[in-house]
């Protein structure tokens, strides 16, 4: 009983946090929004682009074969608001973030705010 | 120990939902602040969506048609056949992206009324022979002449319209043709025909709260016209993170890019 009250806690939890995200450009289907996973990798590229900016990061799976993970962030405006800017980002920066992952499987997740991320060591507000 | 975790996280919901509520009030729900001076017949300033009226009565569908209201559309049988055509990315027929139609998908622009219903702000600018609205949401502008001229007998399309307003007591009336009806009137692919006539009425509360319904008259595609649910938007003040606009701009490039790159293989879709 305690454990599906747990259950249902979090899930609610889960499921609040992540209702501002479909206030997107219709991407937010494409996109398991009940899920967040942590990626962490290293910036190989960050496109500061309107209407939708662009973060890609590389790491290796577990059988040791680099991934190349594309992260889809808000607009810049809206970023922007939130005190980043385009050298938040930058090639070689190790990062951790938390995304929801493409419903298909795809090496693509969206971090929409508010995310959690952390570059090189550090936590972003 | 479970109790404690059970407690820990009951907390953390309600301080989470508490938390929300001011976030939301901030960014748009309406407030009363019916004792500070303004004048109603001034709209000046920066506004932001707050979302419907919640509107509807009885008649109210469980799942609403369009974000505009919550009763059904009194759809004809060809206005029923371009909303079915439209396969939006949002809403209660919502398609992955890549296989949808949205005009936006290609950077095209959201249009007038698909723009009254996002959640950007927008600044009303008064000036003696019009109200000018500075638009976010894909850097656009508006002019809403107030020189007693008619709107236009054949307009050509545009895609934010031919646009005249007038003062009825305290309540700012806008009406408007000739909008390009590429665009949608919402995020959900709801549709308007090339006859489509709009009147918007504006009513500005209080000093913060700014209230908007619509009127759709479009025999083609409706068989009668139809009127919004209330929406609302709210003053940001000056230095708060929505009190200046910023620039938010659809590049066809960018958009490519980052429909080959992230939305397209996101939903599946190799093209």
């Amino acid at each position: 009983m305690k454990s599906r009250v747990l259950v249902v806690l979090f899930s609610t939890l889960v499921l609040m946090s992540s209702l501002p995200l479909f206030a997107h450009h219709g991407t937010g289907i494409s996109y398991d929004q009940d899920t967040h996973i942590t990626v962490k990798g290293t910036v190989t590229e960050f496109a500061w682009k309107n209407p939708h900016s662009q973060l890609y990061l590389d790491y290796k799976d577990e059988k040791g074969e680099i991934v190349h993970y594309a992260v889809e962030l808000n607009s810049p405006g809206v970023m922007t608001r939130q005190g980043w800017n385009r050298r938040i980002f930058k090639a070689g920066d190790e990062v951790v973030m938390d995304v929801h992952p493409s419903r298909v499987g795809a090496p693509v997740g969206e971090c929409l705010n508010p995310c959690k991320v952390s570059i090189n060591g550090k936590e972003l507000k | 120990m479970r109790n404690r975790v059970v407690r820990s996280l009951t907390t953390l919901v309600i301080a989470f939902m508490a938390l929300a509520s001011v976030a939301f009030a901030q960014r748009g729900n309406a407030a009363p602040a019916a004792n500070v001076p303004h004048d109603p017949h001034d709209l000046t300033g920066v506004w932001l969506a707050g979302g419907g009226g919640g509107g509807g009565g009885a008649a109210a569908a469980a799942q609403p048609m369009t974000q505009w209201t919550r009763q059904p559309l009194p759809l004809t049988a060809e206005g029923k056949k371009v909303m079915d055509a439209n396969k939006s990315g949002k809403g209660p027929r919502a398609v992955v992206p890549a296989l949808g139609n949205d005009p936006l998908g290609d950077a095209n622009p959201p249009g007038l009324m698909r723009t009254l219903v996002y959640g950007r702000p927008f600044e009303f600018i008064h000036t003696n022979d019009k109200e000018v609205m500075l638009i976010e949401w894909a850097h656009f502008w508006r002019q809403i002449w107030t020189d007693g001229r008619k709107v236009p007998a054949d307009p050509d399309p545009l895609w934010y319209g031919h646009s005249v307003g007038k003062w009825e007591g305290d309540t700012f009336v806008v009406d408007t043709v000739g909008l390009d009806n590429r665009a949608w009137l919402d995020e959900w692919g709801t549709p308007f025909s090339d006859e489509a006539r709009f009147q918007e009425r504006w009513h500005r509360v209080n000093r913060d709260n700014l209230e908007l319904t619509l009127t759709v008259t479009d025999p083609k595609y409706y068989s009668k016209p139809w009127t919004s649910d209330k929406r609302t938007y709210r003053l940001q003040s000056k230095g708060s993170p929505d009190g200046e606009l910023l620039e938010v701009i659809f590049a066809p490039m960018d958009e490519q890019e980052f429909n080959q790159r992230i939305r397209n293989p996101a939903g599946g879709v190799k093209k």
